[in-house]
């Protein structure tokens, strides 16, 4: 079997999986793609490409299974890519559902909108390689759930 | 200046200790996620909202990047809290 192909960020990889809704993907942290997309994607009844996305922005690699049933949204699958990267503590204390995202229309508008709800915004907008260059932004609500904000077009209009 | 933040930094040392879960006794104005094992990025995360909760207000990006440290965290709640009483 052969290795998953490693998408570097100059490509300009463009995700062409996407969700019907705005419910964009539930994020899982893992030590390794390589050895638990396969297994996790059977278990979940979903596809899985292998395609692995670098993102060194983010200090991450991803890559996404597609669920067979229409309308759920997709499964992302997140792994360390060097020391300084923000889930490796919490792959320290086991890794596992880490996050859920969202499709917005504005960042603004939605970080002004959660914001007022008392979320603090934990990371602000950045283009992501994981969607071509899209924008996401991280929240944190006061209920202790990490969101993901994806911006649903590239310049943000 | 020193004795007006005292009882904020004493407020501050309480907010860590409970949010890190750690002995008030082990944190300072010196303690930071260098000095306390569990001052993770979530449990900063914790430690903002806990903040913002406490003294019922909103702290920016910058104030929030700012907040290394407990002694750091007290002098910005304390600069927010005289210039909202002003």
């Amino acid at each position: 079997m052969s290795a998953p192909e490693t998408i570097p960020a100059s490509d300009n990889y463009r995700l062409n999986w996407t969700p019907a809704g705005s419910f964009h993907h539930v994020g899982f942290v893992v030590a390794s793609i390589a050895q638990s997309a396969r297994s996790l994607a059977d278990a979940l009844d979903a596809d899985w490409d292998e395609q692995i996305i670098h993102d060194p922005n983010q200090a991450v690699r991803v890559t996404f299974l597609r669920s067979r049933r229409a309308g759920d949204p997709l499964f992302e699958l997140v792994e360390p890519a060097g020391e300084n990267t923000p889930v490796l503590a919490f792959l320290e204390q086991g890794g596992g559902l880490h996050h859920i995202c969202y499709e917005v229309e504005s960042l603004e508008a939605a970080l002004t909108r959660i914001r007022a709800c008392g979320a603090l915004i934990a990371r602000q907008p950045k283009p992501a390689v994981a969607f071509g260059g899209r924008r996401i932004a991280w929240v944190y609500t006061k209920q202790k759930l990490l969101i993901e904000y994806l911006e649903r077009s590239l310049d943000g209009k | 200046m020193a004795s007006e933040q005292q009882p904020i930094l004493d407020e501050v040392c309480g907010i860590v200790s409970d949010v890190m879960a750690v002995p008030t006794a082990q944190v300072n104005a010196q303690s930071s996620p260098k000095t306390i094992g569990t001052w993770d990025s979530t449990a900063h995360l914790n430690l903002i909202l806990a903040i913002e909760e406490k003294y019922n207000l909103q702290l920016s990006p910058e104030e929030m990047d700012a907040m290394q440290s407990v002694g750091q965290i007290a002098a910005i709640l304390e600069q927010k809290v005289s210039s909202s009483s002003r």
